[in-house]
């Protein structure tokens, strides 16, 4: 059947003109798709059924392998014969060829007759300007010569293609009704040269695979991401004057501490600390790191003084080795004070607990993990200190230091089952995210570093440690100030003048 | 004693690896705080150096506190310690993930592990903050609860404050579509108010996370310098 270029009208194989519109079909081509063999209207760039492209892709006839691999599915451009010896007459158009041709069912019409003579003439047509334009340049051979040939050759019942339709008569299908009715079926595509952008795809997933292009490369591709010299400037004065801060808390000796005094929290916090006997036994928790030694060694020293005045007994814990070490230095510096610290019968270090909760959890019920001291060899139940308690559940109070919201919130869950009470001692950036403990009641005195060292100091009466950087934090707060306001002054204005462009 | 050994070993006084260690300590902290002028490989090699030691610090420690001191019991008194055989044969086990042949076998501790941490975790969570933390927050708006007076009003104020705080606080995250019908539409205009105070209530509670943090690190950098300005001052005094 051949489609009416003009009209798309399906006429006869053998029409010479259209039944519709009456133009000629004489030189009429169709292109047969080099992909699943479809054939399209001469026009089609793509084919209308795989959408391979079609005009840049000659079909490959030549040659004995690819005539046998891909003959069936690629039969070259075939052409009407504008003077047909033996056309058979014109048969009309039928009701229901429409719809067999829509619903894509094959029926008898598609067969082509058995006693259809073979086309006369083998020499190229004249073809008209379309055909000359889409017509490959070898001479096309006809796909009954092809068959003849496949005939010759006994091999070919040997190959991978054996019971493969190899030409259109095999197919049985009248070649333009495949685009509508046929099913797909998989197809041999000879192999082609990849184009340009598939090998830059494949040379950049080389890169990948290879890992990182080298420095020089890389550089090359960077963009400038330096900020402005004002902004940078800026940046480098704030620091300096961070500098400058810190360096006045290290070396001074705390001339705006007289504008310190403590609130109401830490004093009530000092008392309780002193109202504790030599018969009471507070449990120390070590958990930070020595990162943060500057910011709460003060705490503990404030706390280990109070408790050494107080004549209380304190067990000291941790959860890694950093912290018993910070552990074993803070209470030796008690130990070499005036008060003469007794390890054993004053004070304990118990060891770290290993497990995280597991470990602290473990104190609920005795002592948990810290049955040996390494240092000194002996099991906690044979010092003083510890001889007469059971557990940890039989302390009196217990003071949490703590650098970390995780670790801290594990100490204070974990341990809800010792019911003592406890304090916490943390860094300034834990200060906001325990403070609900404060309010539920589970932490007693919540003290942060920083200033509140200082207070705590001054609460307790014991060394000025912290005191001496009260004119550090004065000038932070200066600074904090400043870069606040200049940075609003900024904004601001940046604002007003994009309203006036606006 | 350590140091008297040390002194015998090598022929240092005593005091002398103290000193060393300052040393060391305050090249490092120099090496650590040139960072902030640039990035450079010096203070990179310190952070390795960090980490490396404070692995192979907790490896030792473990050693020393915990593993070596229960094989000696395990051996010595067997029917009463059997228990560390145990434990021991399970993180005996876990080294079998190493092995990919082994490796199912190593599930059996790591299931242990992961299920027992997992469960103290989050039933400490729920008993020891979700539920304290609930109880908290229902608080008593009436100011006679307080006493009464300017104190009593200014006690539910705050509670009064507080209560809004959370509601606003957890409206925040409240993220449902348009509500339908005249009261659908209320309570959803009613919740996007209340979301809208509750983020100012976040960015006001992250500002005062941020400010301690600042202090944080204000206090870690003035510990440093306190730790330098110490050093060089004991050189100054020929220490």
């Amino acid at each position: 059947m051949i489609v009416c270029p003009a009209c798309q009208h399906p006429n006869p194989e053998d029409a010479r003109t259209c039944e519709h519109c009456g133009g000629s079909l004489a030189g009429f081509v169709y292109r047969a798709c080099p992909r699943c063999g479809v054939l399209n209207p001469p026009d089609n760039t793509f084919c209308n059924r795989c959408l391979a492209r079609i005009q840049e892709t000659e079909p490959q006839v030549d040659g004995d392998e690819a005539s046998e691999c891909i003959s069936p599915f690629t039969p070259g451009v075939k052409t009407i014969p504008p003077q047909h010896p033996a056309a058979p007459p014109v048969r009309p158009v039928r009701d229901g060829d429409r719809e067999r041709i829509s619903d894509g069912v094959a029926t008898g019409h598609r067969r082509r007759p058995p006693q259809r003579p073979e086309p006369a003439p083998e020499k190229e047509e004249p073809t008209g300007d379309l055909v000359g334009r889409i017509l490959p340049r070898k001479p096309v051979r006809r796909s009954s010569e092809l068959s003849r040939q496949r005939e010759r050759k006994p091999e070919r019942e040997r190959s991978a293609f054996r019971g493969v339709p190899h030409s259109w008569e095999e197919l049985d299908l009248l070649p333009i009704e495949a685009t509508i009715a046929r099913p797909h079926r998989p197809t041999y595509v000879p192999p082609r040269s990849p184009t340009d952008a598939e090998r830059d795809l494949s040379e950049w997933l080389d890169q990948l695979i290879q890992g990182p292009p080298p420095l020089a490369a890389r550089r090359r591709v960077q963009k400038d991401t330096r900020e402005p010299f004002g902004v940078r400037a800026v940046r480098l004065i704030l620091a300096l004057m961070l500098l400058a801060a810190a360096l006045m808390a290290a070396g001074g000796s705390g001339t705006l501490a007289q504008l310190v005094s403590p609130r109401e929290a830490l004093v009530d916090l000092a008392e309780t600390w002193a109202s504790l006997g030599s018969e009471d036994t507070v449990l120390m928790a070590f958990a930070y790191s020595p990162s943060y030694s500057g910011e709460l060694s003060p705490l503990a020293d404030a706390a280990v003084a109070s408790l050494v005045a107080a004549d209380a007994d304190i067990v000291a814990v941790a959860l890694d080795p950093a912290g018993v070490a910070l552990a074993r230095q803070t209470l030796a510096k008690a130990e070499q004070g005036p008060a003469g610290l007794v390890y054993g019968e004053d004070y304990l270090v118990g060891g770290y607990l290993s497990g995280y909760h597991a470990g602290v959890r473990s104190l609920c019920k005795g002592w948990g993990g810290l049955q040996v001291d390494a240092l000194h060899g002996r099991p906690l139940n044979e010092w003083d200190v510890t001889a007469s308690l059971s557990g940890a559940s039989d302390v009196d109070r217990m003071i949490l230091l703590a650098d970390d919201s995780a670790k801290a919130r594990m100490w204070i869950e974990q341990l809800g089952c010792l019911r003592v009470p406890m304090d916490a001692l943390v860094t300034g950036q834990l200060e906001a995210v325990l403070a609900p403990y404060v309010l539920s009641g589970q932490i007693d005195h919540l003290a942060a570093g920083g200033v509140a060292a200082a207070e705590l100091e001054l609460a307790t009466g014991t060394s000025a440690q912290a005191l001496r950087w009260t004119d550090g934090y004065v000038a932070l707060l200066a600074i904090l100030l400043l870069a606040a306001v200049a940075a609003n002054v900024v904004y601001v204005s940046k604002e007003a003048g994009s309203d006036e462009r606006v | 004693m350590f140091d008297a050994w040390t002194a015998s070993f090598t022929g240092l006084a005593p005091g002398g690896w103290e000193r060393i260690g300052a040393w060391v300590a305050a090249l490092i902290t120099c090496a650590v705080l040139s960072y902030a002028i640039n990035p450079n490989p010096v203070a990179r090699a310190m952070q390795f150096l960090l980490a490396g030691i404070a692995a192979g610090y907790a490896t030792a420690q473990a050693w020393n506190l915990i593993l070596w001191p229960r094989i000696q019991l395990l051996v010595q008194d067997p029917r009463s310690y059997w228990a560390y055989g145990v434990f021991m044969v399970l993180g005996i086990l876990l080294l079998a993930r190493g092995v990919k042949p082994l490796a199912v076998i190593g599930n059996l501790p790591l299931g242990i592990l992961f299920g027992g941490g997992a469960a103290l975790a989050l039933g400490g969570a729920l008993a020891g903050t979700l539920a304290p933390q609930l109880r908290a927050s229902m608080v008593s708006l009436a100011p006679r609860y307080y006493g009464g007076g300017i104190v009593g009003w200014a006690y539910a104020i705050d509670a009064g404050l507080l209560l809004i705080g959370t509601i606003a606080a957890l409206a925040a995250f409240h993220f449902t579509a348009q509500g339908k019908g005249r009261l659908g539409r209320a309570w959803q205009s009613a919740l996007q108010g209340l979301g809208a105070l509750g983020r100012a209530v976040i960015m006001v509670a992250f500002g005062v996370v941020y400010a301690g943090a600042m202090v944080t690190f204000f206090g870690i950098l003035v510990s440093r310098l306190t730790f330098l300005a110490g050093f060089v001052a004991s050189l100054s005094r020929g220490g």
